[in-house]
């Protein structure tokens, strides 16, 4: 069993490192990417929707709500995205190769864990810019929650991952999935900006729960959280073991269905 | 005292074909799923330390029977027993990421092995070596040739801590230089490891192998094909067969 456990966490780390290796291999610019990506479009999509839905001018917490939202979407968006693709991408070394099988996925959640940290650096320098800043009991506590949403979101993204090699619809299934998602958890909005009704019916996604307690966390009391964080944890909990009986359970033929 | 390396008994392995769409699915309710049956009911002892060859032709299933093997395909029937670490060439050069170097693959092919990164460091230097690819090492694998690939993934098998190895065409592509280095290293691993060979160049295999079988049409060839057996037998060379009645596959020994 500990060997296992070696074998799994050695794989999943020389995976990691083979992905920020490869991933902008070809280009001029290289491993800087891996900065400029995230902060591309954490600064685009703030730039856009500040303009549109009101303006940075008029308040200034609103760009602060707007970058929280993105940096944990993207977060949660791309690794779902990545994990979903990670079998298929792999086909040769899976074909070819024995080995634990869910480093795959692991190994692309902390490549986008990568990903989101250069976010959270961007949302420290917002925060110290607009006046704000974590005491390290917030930042525990942020950190927790973060925890929980990773949970979720490989919980989430190995389901589909598995889903998709018994057929190969999921894929298209999760695009569309993540695109009512988007509109269906306050990323652009908050919840103080919906009438009580819709606000509600959002609480049992579990993102909008995460994503108010994030905000928060940063702002101080601004919005008052509608579900209860219990809710969060049980149902991250549940997708997680459900999907991992399910991968287990269909892991042995993966080099068949590929 | 000999140990057993691998055992492999009534193992069968079938494919299902075309690929799946709503249409197969509803014919496959109603029908039998259409299947390609790969492997048919193989038996097979492997005593640990022997080398192996695999003769057959393309499509026979001697890619199929090593990577059940190796624990990448499941059997649909059958007991498998394996005993000892497997290191598994494949398929050559797959796996490889090609825009990574070979240094860099040397480790992830070496990791996935389940090797310590001790072990790993220390045997870079055989590898490097023996593979005769010097500064060739540090370039990306997609500016390798097959030959490169093939000097690369063979040696990374052959000086890893696996005691079991599975090696899938080879030296199929490699120049004689390579297939002389490749023989007296093999000379080396054979008192060490168990290995398992697969070609269809049946002079290749004696050449390497204590004892050659046949596999042909997913079927361990039997006693009429016997003759068959004999003709590909390259010339010049005396063996000795040797035949088990209940499993109806020979076993060739070259007299040495």
């Amino acid at each position: 069993m500990p060997d296992s456990y070696r074998r799994f966490w050695q794989a999943t780390l020389v995976f990691l490192r083979r992905d920020l290796q490869t991933r902008y291999a070809s280009s001029v610019l290289g491993p800087l990417w891996i900065v400029l990506y995230p902060l591309a479009l954490v600064v685009i999509t703030v730039a856009v929707f500040s303009f549109v839905f009101g303006g940075p001018a008029e308040s200034p917490t609103y760009a602060l709500h707007v970058i929280i939202g993105f940096v944990h979407w993207l977060f949660f968006s791309q690794s779902i995205l990545k994990i979903v693709y990670v079998f298929p991408n792999n086909e040769s070394l899976i074909k070819n190769h024995q080995f634990p099988l869910l480093s795959l996925p692991a190994s692309a959640l902390f490549s986008r864990l990568v990903d989101y940290l250069v976010g959270f650096v961007i949302l420290l320098l917002a925060m110290t810019v607009l006046g704000h800043s974590f005491s390290l009991g917030t930042f525990l506590t942020f950190a927790l929650l973060l925890a929980m949403q990773m949970v979720f979101q490989f919980g989430l993204g190995l389901f589909f991952a598995t889903l998709n090699l018994l057929v190969r619809d999921a894929q298209y299934l999760v695009e569309i999935l993540l695109q009512i998602w988007f509109y269906a958890t306050p990323v652009i909005y908050t919840l103080a900006m919906l009438p009580s009704s819709v606000a509600n019916l959002l609480a049992v996604n579990p993102l909008t729960t995460l994503f108010s307690s994030y905000r928060q966390l940063v702002l101080g009391n601004t919005e008052t959280i509608s579900s209860n964080l219990s809710w969060v944890v049980v149902l991250s909990l549940l997708v997680f073991i459900g999907s991992l009986w399910f991968f287990g359970k269909n892991k042995h033929q993966f080099a068949e269905l590929l | 005292m000999s140990k057993t390396a691998i055992k492999i008994i009534h193992v069968s392995k079938a494919f299902t074909q075309g690929k799946r769409s709503l249409r197969t699915s509803l014919s496959e309710f109603l029908s039998v799923p259409k299947k390609k049956q790969v492997l048919h009911d193989i038996s097979l002892e492997i005593e640990a330390r022997k080398t192996v060859g695999i003769y057959g032709s393309n499509g026979s299933g001697k890619s199929t029977l090593l990577r059940i093997i190796a624990g990448i395909l499941q059997p649909d029937g059958g007991e498998l027993e394996v005993n000892g670490k497997v290191a598994a060439v494949i398929e050559l050069g797959a796996g490889f990421n090609p825009e990574l170097t070979g240094r860099e693959n040397y480790l992830l092919y070496s990791t996935l092995l389940g090797m310590s990164q001790q072990s790993i460091e220390e045997q870079f230097v055989k590898v490097l070596e023996f593979s005769g690819l010097g500064a060739d090492i540090d370039l990306p694998v997609k500016q390798y040739s097959s030959g490169m690939k093939a000097r690369l993934a063979f040696s990374t098998a052959a000086f890893s801590d696996a005691e079991i190895l599975l090696l899938d065409e080879v030296f199929a592509v490699g120049d004689r230089e390579f297939l002389d280095k490749s023989h007296q290293l093999m000379e080396k691993l054979k008192k060490t490891k168990t290995i398992l060979l697969t070609s269809h160049n049946t002079a290749l295999l004696h050449g390497f192998c204590d004892e050659v079988i046949r596999l042909e049409k997913g079927k361990l060839v039997s006693k009429n094909k016997l003759f068959d057996f004999f003709l590909d037998l390259p010339e010049g060379e005396e063996f000795v067969t040797k035949v088990s009645s209940n499993s109806m596959y020979p076993l060739l020994k070259k007299m040495s």
